[in-house]
């Protein structure tokens, strides 16, 4: 973790250390506090630029992930005072239980460099198909509608084959998980 | 709630399609009970951070890039974005017309705020050449030279060079990322570089932004590219969204019997 300031002359230089070192968890967790999608970027872009602003208030030998998470969740917090058109959350009934879920696992903790290989693994043994189905779905964005027209499937059927590739993909990483824990 | 209707929400829910009711309905579940809280924040992580691995507009590099863009803009503002163009083409060389007209990409604000300066290096030249005799005739094809170019410059933009891109149709808000404005551009990727065309509010592309949110999907524009502020623009006359190649019309397996583990 880089808490010490680096040494380059341009502020915003230095700071882009934290950002590239910071961006991936931040972005999975102001996703988990329940922020739509295609707004997670966006919202984790403006906790940085916040962060970047209000760098003079930043103890440097406090945890600066946990400071840029209070950041992002007052953000999202904010968010919830917005009409739902304009709100960069999910429906607002379940983005108030995200927000408001305990942080005892807190998203910004996981080590993603660990999880992504692990996934990958557990992504590897599922057959070719369903592998192209997930692929096209968070490589390609596509949504279920868009795979029905052309698999010529209903849309909550690509939903329900969709949903049932992830159940076995997390509860793979969960295996492997508890096999390295014992 | 039952974990069947559990899993049907949630599956909506990761598709972006739960409605005001069924998000009613999970809350209450979730509240109900905190081992679905928990499923339902990890399936978040987990399939946000499958997404930041696989799509390369999501990639760190992508991110780190936009973030970039986004501090620059609204640290600069758009005045100072304003003026710093400007002064830009002040400090340019106003008498060297060949140079733009050997650039049709050239921007054409760049080349209207270069008027005045091309009539002033031209008067003076003509001044110069008008004292001496010999210089008269020269002086009178430099007149019509100037006309033709002054024509030209004032000419309207489908006169330039078109030319054709082949790429993706994307979104600015919806894939990119970079803006809360939902503005139609194509990323075009060859020999290992990605470069982003944003598209002007042409006709061409008036009632088309829907396509560019359910992106990335093959593309092809003709228009005429320009450059402005360092970003690639493209003002498309036409815009055609090829039809992807077809998928095989076999049936999706029965996925529960695929799993191995």
């Amino acid at each position: 973790m880089v808490n010490a300031k680096p040494a380059a002359s341009d502020p915003a230089e230095s700071f882009e250390a934290r950002v590239r070192e910071h961006q991936a968890g931040l972005r999975a967790f102001v996703r988990a506090l329940g922020v739509d999608d295609v707004w997670v970027d966006d919202v984790a872009q403006e906790a940085f630029i916040v962060a970047y602003r209000r760098l003079a208030d930043f103890e440097p030998d406090a945890d600066f992930g946990r400071w840029l998470r209070g950041i992002a969740r007052h953000l999202v917090a904010n968010e919830r005072h917005k009409d739902a058109r304009r709100s960069r959350l999910l429906p607002m009934a379940v983005a108030d239980v995200l927000l408001n879920r305990e942080t005892a696992d807190d998203p910004g903790s996981i080590d993603l460099a660990r999880l992504v290989p692990v996934m990958q693994e557990c992504v590897e043994q599922l057959p070719p198909r369903s592998r192209e189905l997930l692929r096209r779905r968070y490589a390609g964005n596509e949504r279920a509608e868009a795979l029905a027209r052309e698999l010529r499937m209903t849309a909550e059927a690509v939903r329900q084959t969709l949903l049932r590739i992830r159940i076995a993909v997390k509860a793979c990483i969960e295996r492997k998980r508890a096999a390295v824990g014992s | 709630m039952r974990a069947e209707r559990y899993e049907e929400l949630l599956g909506s829910l990761l598709d972006g399609v739960l409605s005001a009711e069924e998000a009613g309905e999970l809350a209450e579940g979730l509240r109900a009970r905190p081992e679905l809280k928990r499923d339902l924040a990890q399936h978040l992580v987990l399939w946000e951070v499958w997404s930041q691995h696989l799509a390369p507009e999501r990639s760190a590099e992508a991110f780190v890039a936009a973030w970039r863009t986004r501090l620059r803009a609204e640290s600069e503002g758009a005045d100072v974005f304003g003026n710093g163009v400007l002064a830009e083409l002040e400090s340019r060389d106003r008498w060297v017309p060949t140079r733009f007209l050997a650039a049709p990409s050239a921007g054409f604000w760049r080349r209207i705020c270069a008027i005045p300066g091309l009539i002033r290096s031209w008067v003076e030249t003509l001044g110069l050449a008008a004292r001496r005799r010999a210089g008269v005739a020269w002086a009178a094809a430099l007149i019509c030279a100037g006309l033709l170019g002054l024509f030209w410059l004032a000419g309207p933009r489908s006169s330039r060079a078109m030319v054709t891109i082949h790429g993706e149709a994307v979104c600015t808000a919806c894939v990119l990322h970079e803006s809360h404005v939902h503005a139609p551009a194509i990323r075009v990727t060859a020999g290992g570089k990605t470069q982003i065309y944003y598209l002007d509010r042409t006709p061409a592309v008036a009632g088309l932004q829907d396509r560019f949110c359910s992106g990335p999907r093959p593309a092809v524009a003709e228009g005429t590219p320009t450059t402005a502020a360092g970003r690639l623009r493209f003002a498309a006359r036409t815009v055609a969204f090829p039809a992807p190649p077809k998928a095989p019309d076999k049936p999706m397996p029965d996925e529960r019997v695929l799993f191995p583990l």
